[in-house]
């Protein structure tokens, strides 16, 4: 299947409309056209980041509008410049945006706190307009832009627009080609999942900067084109009334599609542009209204919403291919698999963990047990760089991992499943485990051109089919009973070159035929692979049925280490267990 | 930022008049005054967005709306010590039918609040231009003339101004920190089911807390009404302040405002005495930045 052929179609259509339009409406209405899909560009670069990868930028008009202040500048200086201002807009949106991205995405402040610090940005990028006059021109602004200069020839009215328009359209979809792409999966995997993203082995940090300097990038083409179109630029491109719009177009239209934002920015400006001779002062009030109603009744938009009701998905799957794949030739085991010494966890004067060790010197199938609060499961968070600890040494298969991020450990091969299952809800079965499969490797460019299939190692396909998902395999995540989701989980932990597994309390929620099922399943894997596993879990018929070893935790120490029956004998153990005085 | 047109006002004032300042001691009041405004101000966001986890982008409305109560109680013939209790209730009213109409609907989703709020100012700010058009509006200074205090005079109603804002920011405070009221509300925050099953009926005391922070803007902006001119657009002056308080200050604690409003004021006011108001403004985004890459997490600032 050719997944390129309706989006080409789509595209020409678009650019053959510009052109028609151009050429057959008015000189004030093709200039109005221009206008408003230099802020469709815009609203796209919204989409992007927010309705994509799920980060509210609030502050989008700041790249916006310091590549539009940047282009009147050159342009006005020597009008010859037109282009370099244009590609200068580019780079110096990226570099906002970098720049801010740093900021808000190294200490993983909240999606509100990123909101506000963005429209804070934004608004004080206005006052400094205002204020610094010598290079803004202060409240006036910067007028007299010039048309577009081409390579020394000067546009007239008419060409300018249409150069606008193309190049706002081929913006336009270039970003819906990036986000059709395996990239755009990963983007909703951010958005929707952070944590899981991160267990897969992403650098999610990382690839939110990136995202964001690439809105930036798609902000500041946006801002150049406006200002050329706009002939000047002023404070108020940094403002509330436009910073509030262009949110207001992307919720409106759609954010999560590229349509949705293109429709809103353009039905509402024309709405506005033909009300707002007549009805100004209504029709800013309207406005408002339209906002709390929005979010309010159709807070998905109109375009997902209206393809909603035809019955079609907003967003197109993927439906990657899953390979096997090949076992490559490994490199001698190191030893000991697992090797945690010393290690101590507070929070605050509350200690979690005292003094624990725990070695693991050959593939085996471990338990991790003890009473609730005992810290099993932030053990194995820091075996896997979810959480960080302030004593003590992490070695895994050699390497010395202590205080490493989350994406180190998997790109090292460690996986881990969650407690409750976490798995991305709106993508498919087999996305999720592609997703998964490209995790240890990828990389943000590596992303936009990596193709359609995804080498899957053997023991996750044996999950899939085993548990019956193979045939669910373009169901979206979030349809999936709980039990299901655990697998899929399982299997995603396993697609890429798992060399560890760490598993939370596996069995919660199920029966206790299916969970004696599920061991037999781990055993499987543990035998057929070679798979050293670590399981906390709290079912004691689950632990005698795959355990070749059990370690006991109580408060925070270390209790007891041995097989089930040396284990269950323990008086220590039946002590913690059962509350006996001892 | 904020306060900066009656920062404007009170310095053209200056220039020609026959006050004999000391320039470092009336800056240092001035600090002083914008803290006390930045401070009721941040107040009612860092309630509502500490307690209820609502950012609250229509918070520059509700100061545009009491400063608009103050320009009607003066239309009114009444005195403008009035205005203030007037402002406060009728912003505790407005506040808690806005609670009560849209904010409870979206609780759950902080991203929709922001939205929701965004389209609230635009209404608010909209009904001001269409109810009052966009001419600026004038409150008359009650007490006119300057008192002299530390060796400098300086106009008697700021000094009115900060005493105000002082005490129904403490005020506020004590009743969120010491009361039985606070007390439930603080159950709330830490977990709004127990509280609920615990007996709390937490969708008055949510509109009440929304209220209580709508009224402490009103107050606000019927206190700075007669410092500049009276505008539909006057409440945006005081979002990025307010907000930037909140990032310094944190919200964990509540007096972590006032503390994120000193730290704010000191640093705006050094820097716009050392150099120009465009480093204040650079200054300030570069405090926020900094707190927000050191501060121990979203919730707490620098201090909180």
């Amino acid at each position: 299947m050719n997944l390129a052929t309706p989006r080409k179609a789509w595209l020409l259509m678009s650019l053959g409309a510009a052109v028609a339009l151009n050429l057959t409406l008015g000189e004030f209405r093709s200039g109005q056209l221009s206008l408003f899909l230099s802020l469709a560009v815009l609203a796209v670069s919204l989409d992007l980041v927010w309705g994509q990868a799920g980060i509210l930028s609030l502050g989008q008009l700041l790249p916006f509008g310091v590549a539009a202040y940047l282009s009147a500048k050159l342009s006005i200086a020597q009008p010859t410049l037109g282009l370099v201002a244009v590609f200068g807009s580019v780079v110096v949106g990226a570099a906002v945006s970098y720049l801010v991205g740093l900021a808000a995405f190294r200490r993983r402040l909240s999606l509100i706190v990123v909101g506000l610090l963005t429209f804070m940005l934004s608004l004080m990028f206005e006052q400094i307009a205002e204020q610094w006059r010598d290079v803004t021109g202060g409240f006036t602004g910067l007028t007299g832009v010039p048309r577009l200069n081409i390579f020394g020839y000067q546009t007239s009215d008419r060409g300018q627009d249409l150069v606008i328009s193309v190049v706002a359209i081929l913006a336009i979809g270039a970003v819906a080609w990036l986000v059709s792409r395996p990239f755009g999966a990963v983007l909703i995997g951010i958005r929707e999942n952070e944590r899981r993203m991160e267990a897969c082995g992403y650098h999610v940090t990382h690839l939110k900067i990136w995202t964001f300097t690439l809105g930036g990038a798609i902000a500041g083409l946006g801002g150049t084109l406006y200002v050329h179109r706009t002939g000047f630029v002023s404070p108020g491109i940094f403002g509330f009334t436009l910073a509030t719009n262009v949110v207001l177009w992307t919720l409106i239209g759609g954010r999560g599609t590229v349509v949705g934002p293109v429709v809103g920015t353009l039905l509402i400006n024309f709405l506005s542009a033909a009300l707002a001779d007549a009805w100004l002062q209504y029709w800013v009030l309207a406005t408002g209204l339209i906002f709390i109603v929005a979010v309010i009744l159709v807070p998905q938009g109109l375009v997902p919403a209206l393809l909603g009701l035809v019955g079609r998905p907003a967003r197109k799957t993927l439906e990657p291919d899953l390979v096997e794949r090949p076992v490559d030739e490994r490199d001698e085991r190191a030893s000991p698999i697992i090797d945690a010494s010393n290690i101590e966890k507070r929070f605050g004067s509350f200690t979690v963990l005292a003094d624990i060790s725990l070695q693991m010197e050959t593939p085996e199938l471990r338990c991790l047990i003890g009473p609730n609060g005992a810290g099993k499961t932030t053990f194995l968070d820091l075996l896997c760089g979810q959480q960080s600890h302030q004593e003590g040494d992490v070695s895994l298969l050699g390497h010395r991992l202590t205080s490493k991020p989350a994406w180190q450990f998997a790109r090292h091969g460690i996986s881990r499943k969650f407690q409750a299952p976490q798995v991305i809800d709106p993508l498919t079965v087999a996305e999720n485990i592609a997703i998964a499969a490209w995790g240890p490797t990828a990389w943000p460019l590596a992303l936009a051109a990596q193709s359609w299939s995804a080498q899957v190692a053997q023991g996750s396909l044996q999950v899939l089919s085993q548990t019956g998902l193979d045939a669910r395999l373009n169901d979206a995540a979030g349809e999936l009973s709980h039990g299901e989701k655990q697998w899929l989980e399982i299997a995603m932990a396993m697609a890429g070159d798992c060399r560890v597994l760490l598993l939370d309390e596996p069995t919660a929620g199920m029966t206790v035929a299916e969970s004696l099922r599920a061991a037999e399943l781990l055993r499987q894997l543990h035998s057929d692979f070679d798979l050293p596993i670590l399981i906390v879990e709290h079912d004691m018929a689950f632990i005698r049925a795959v355990a070749d070893r059990v370690t006991v935790l109580a408060r925070g120490a270390l209790l007891a280490d041995g097989t089930v029956d040396v284990v269950e004998s323990d008086p220590a153990v039946r002590a913690v267990y059962l509350g006996q005085a001892h | 930022m904020v306060g900066r047109r009656a920062d404007h006002r009170l310095r053209s004032k200056r220039k020609g008049s026959v006050f004999v300042v000391d320039a470092l001691t009336s800056e240092i009041l001035n600090g002083v005054g914008s803290f006390a405004t930045l401070a009721i101000v941040a107040l009612g966001l860092g309630i509502v967005f500490g307690l209820m986890g609502v950012i609250n982008l229509a918070h520059g409305e509700f100061v545009m709306v009491g400063a608009y109560v103050a320009f009607m109680v003066q239309e009114a013939g009444r005195s403008h010590w009035l205005a203030i209790p007037i402002a406060a209730i009728v912003l505790l009213l407005l506040g808690g039918m806005i609670e009560l109409a849209l904010i409870r609907r979206i609780y759950q989703r902080p991203e929709l609040t922001i939205l929701a709020t965004f389209g609230l100012s635009i209404v608010l700010r909209q009904l001001a231009e269409l109810i009052f058009t966009k001419d600026f509006r004038s409150v008359v200074n009650p007490v006119p003339g300057a008192t002299p205090a530390l060796g400098v005079l300086y106009p008697t109603y700021r000094f009115v101004l900060i005493a105000v804002a002082v005490t129904v920011v403490v005020v506020t405070l004590l009743t969120f920190t010491r009361s039985q009221f606070g007390l439930t509300v603080q159950a709330i925050v830490a977990d709004r089911e127990l509280a609920e099953s615990a007996g709390i009926r937490t969708s008055v005391v949510n509109s009440l807390a929304f209220g209580i922070g709508a009224a402490t803007a009103g107050v606000a902006g019927a206190l700075v009404a007669p410092l500049g001119a009276v505008e539909p657009q006057i409440g945006l002056t005081y979002l990025p302040g307010a907000f930037l308080v909140v990032i310094v200050g944190g919200v964990s604690r509540l007096w972590g405002v006032v503390l994120g409003a000193g730290i704010v004021a000191a640093v705006q006011t050094g820097a716009i005495h050392f150099a120009d108001a465009v480093l204040a403004q650079i200054v300030s985004l570069l405090l926020a930045v900094v707190v927000l890459q050191f501060g121990r997490s979203s919730r707490s600032g620098l201090v909180a």
